[in-house]
């Protein structure tokens, strides 16, 4: 019973584990690629507002009379909300919309130098300025360059590396558990001037794992699983009917007593024939003029007795298998295991356990197949019938071995036995101690076993039960041709 | 011939069998009794059920049609005997074999004696219904010579009532119930009253 049950268990847990991890797998690169999507959408963002403050600072210095930066800031401010302060260096003099921070001539001056814009951080870590040559320059707020709402809440966290340090654009602290697993991804925004390296980092957490389709395939599995299992057994089921079938087709055990019925009808006629003629004959026999009638009387009565005889020829044709029997190598083995899978439901509804040793697992019998099933299914029938009116444990124990040159099987169980006054007459033809009997299955059994050159031997137990012995040749495999001698030999006897 | 088959009777053998038919044929004859055999049970129903006197030897299990049919009509269209032979005998089959009507039910194989006694009991009580038959033919015969005011005096005669009475209730003379009683008696060749009634009270309706 729990071996049954453990191959569809092993079955559904490898399907559940390659479902789960390919779900995963898949999943997986779902996230991912939002995530790349995701962080390349919030770069070019970044590098879109980076370059449109290189173009202010480009249109500035190339305004001939530009504006004062105090006026400017204003009419700016509102169009570039990341904007803090504006400001230009001329010579020494500064004018801007906020006082001028220390670093501003020295930044100039090398901005001038390298003739390209620089950077330097502002007084609040979020903000930097941004200097051209010209003298212009601008304090933006790097918090204020994407609205936060406007970054994808894929990402856990977003990082700019501003000359002041490391920014997190998102407020939120990264969500830290021991099961998570962390995307991460790093590219320079694509403004020369401001080459702040963009940090991305994705947090795939067990609330984000695929819960839903997990649950989908464990339910999907456990069904294919179970509608499997439950076909198998269907089949089995069918197979073994079908076995059942076939062995008692063969078995002709059964139709035994449509048989002799047959053959009794059959019988009755020659013997109506006979007995009329006969009686006939005698009417007629003190008259001379009768002689004629006498003969043709006599004479049909033989006919009529060899019809009798050829009904008895037929019969014993049938019942000794009309061809001799074959001989081939047969494992026990499979014999019992074939025999367990006939009949072990049956009698484990009759509460009787049927165990199998055998002691020379090598082995090989030589004999018919169907003879040798036939034999040990009448056995076991036997066996199962002596049991049934017994008080448990009801054993039925079959053992096999190799002796010399014979295997022998042995079928015990621990029945009531054979009386002793019964045990003399098993053999005998249309000898039963049952009411629905023909009395004709051992007897075939034996018959079976001499077809085969084995024997058949019954006896009680010393213990308890009946302990039947069927020995047949063993086989040797150096004898390719000592099997073909045995076959010739019954030859030329006749 | 036809002289020597109002002398015999006449044993029907219906069994598919013919070794058997042949057998039983061969032991009737031994005795004297002609036999007509019939392999095929519907051959034999085809014929009508014009028999003459003797039996009909009857198998059960024949192909086509059992042989309980073939007895239940033999014996609804006529007063042929029937005797049953057997191979499948048990008691189901004898109870409605003599429920359907057969007189002799045998087991096969038969032991001649057995079987020759059988079929002339058959034979004997055919015979004995056919004469039975005879004779009440003959009486309705002379029945139908009565003229319709005799037959009313007959039946009032058969009922056991006096002339006297007779008379009152035709309407007719003492004198004339008298006159038409003893043309009765002699229509009907009766010799007493007894006999009168006895042969004929069953005739009247």
């Amino acid at each position: 019973m729990s071996r049954s049950l453990l191959r569809p268990a092993l079955i559904w847990l490898l399907l559940l584990l390659l479902g789960v991890v390919g779900i995963a797998l898949q999943d997986y690169t779902i996230q991912r690629d939002r995530f790349v999507q995701d962080t390349s959408i919030v770069h070019r963002m970044l590098s879109q507002k980076a370059v449109q403050h290189e173009a202010v600072l480009a249109t500035l210095s190339a305004l001939s009379h530009p504006p004062a930066p105090e006026r400017l800031f204003p009419s700016l401010q509102p169009a570039l909300p990341q904007l803090e302060a504006i400001g230009r260096l001329q010579g020494d003099t500064w004018h801007g919309s906020s006082p001028s921070p220390a670093a501003m001539s020295g930044a100039l001056e090398y901005a001038r130098q390298t003739n390209h814009r620089v950077v330097f951080p502002g007084g609040d870590p979020a903000t930097y300025w941004l200097v051209d040559p010209s003298g212009w320059s601008i304090l933006l707020n790097a918090e204020k360059l994407l609205p936060r709402e406007d970054i994808p809440h894929t990402l856990s966290a977003v990082e700019l590396s501003l000359p002041s340090g490391p920014l997190n654009l998102l407020a939120a602290a990264l969500p830290q558990s021991s099961l998570s697993l962390t995307l991460a991804r790093s590219k320079p925004l694509g403004a020369v001037s401001q080459p702040f390296t963009l940090h991305t980092v994705h947090v795939v957490t067990p609330a984000s794992w695929p819960w839903g389709p997990w649950l989908t395939w464990f339910l999907t599995s456990a069904a294919l699983v179970v509608g499997w299992t439950l076909w198998q057994r269907a089949r089995a089921y069918a197979l073994r009917e079908q076995e059942q079938s076939r062995l008692a087709a063969i078995g002709r055990l059964n139709t035994l007593g449509e048989m002799a019925a047959g053959i009794a009808h059959e019988l009755n006629q020659p013997l109506t024939a006979i007995l009329a003629q006969t009686g006939a004959a005698q009417r007629l026999l003190d008259d001379p003029d009768e002689q004629p009638q006498v003969r043709r009387a006599l004479q049909a009565t033989s006919g009529q007795a060899r019809r009798a005889a050829e009904i008895l020829e037929r019969l014993r044709a049938l019942m000794a298998h009309g061809t001799p029997a074959e001989r081939t190598v047969l494992d026990p083995d499979k014999l019992i295991a074939s025999l367990r899978f006939l009949r072990e439901s049956e009698l484990t509804r009759a509460g009787i356990r049927l165990t199998w040793h055998n002691e020379s697992p090598a082995a090989r019998v030589v004999g018919d197949r169907v003879a040798l099933e036939q034999i040990l299914h009448n056995l076991v029938q036997n066996a199962a019938d002596a049991l049934a009116s017994c008080p448990a444990p009801r054993i039925l124990d079959i053992r096999g071995r190799a002796d010399r040159a014979c295997y022998e099987f042995t079928v015990r169980d621990n029945g009531p036995g054979i009386p002793a006054e019964t045990l003399p007459r098993i053999f005998e033809p249309f000898y039963t101690t049952r009411n629905q009997g023909m009395g004709l299955g051992l007897t075939l059994c034996e018959t079976l076993a001499g077809t085969m050159d084995g024997r058949l031997h019954i006896q009680n137990h010393a213990e308890r039960g009946v302990c039947a012995t069927l020995s047949l040749p063993l086989y040797f495999a150096r004898q390719g041709t000592g099997g073909s001698d045995r076959h010739e030999e019954p030859e030329p006897s006749p | 011939m036809d002289d020597y088959s109002n002398q015999s009777p006449l044993v029907y053998l219906v069994d598919d069998d013919e070794a058997v038919r042949d057998g039983l044929s061969v032991l009737l004859s031994s005795v004297g009794l002609r036999s007509a055999g019939f392999g095929d049970p519907q051959a034999f129903l085809a014929q009508g059920h014009q028999y003459e006197i003797g039996c009909l030897v009857l198998d059960i299990r024949m192909p086509s049609i059992s042989g309980l049919q073939v007895l239940e009509q033999v014996a609804s269209h006529s007063d042929l005997p029937t005797i049953i032979l057997t191979g499948h005998a048990n008691v189901d089959l004898c109870r409605r074999a003599f429920k359907t009507g057969a007189v002799e039910f045998l087991q096969k194989p038969v032991d001649d004696d057995v079987f020759l006694d059988g079929v002339q009991a058959a034979v004997r009580q055919h015979i004995a219904s056919r004469e039975k038959m005879a004779v009440t033919h003959e009486a309705t015969q002379r029945l139908n010579t009565l003229s319709g005011r005799e037959e009313e005096v007959l039946r009032r005669i058969v009922e056991g009532i006096s002339n006297k009475q007779i008379a009152r209730e035709l309407g007719l003379s003492p004198r004339t119930v008298e006159t038409y009683r003893a043309n009765v008696f002699a229509k009907l060749e009766a010799e007493s009253l007894a006999q009168l009634i006895r042969q004929y009270a069953a005739l009247l309706e």
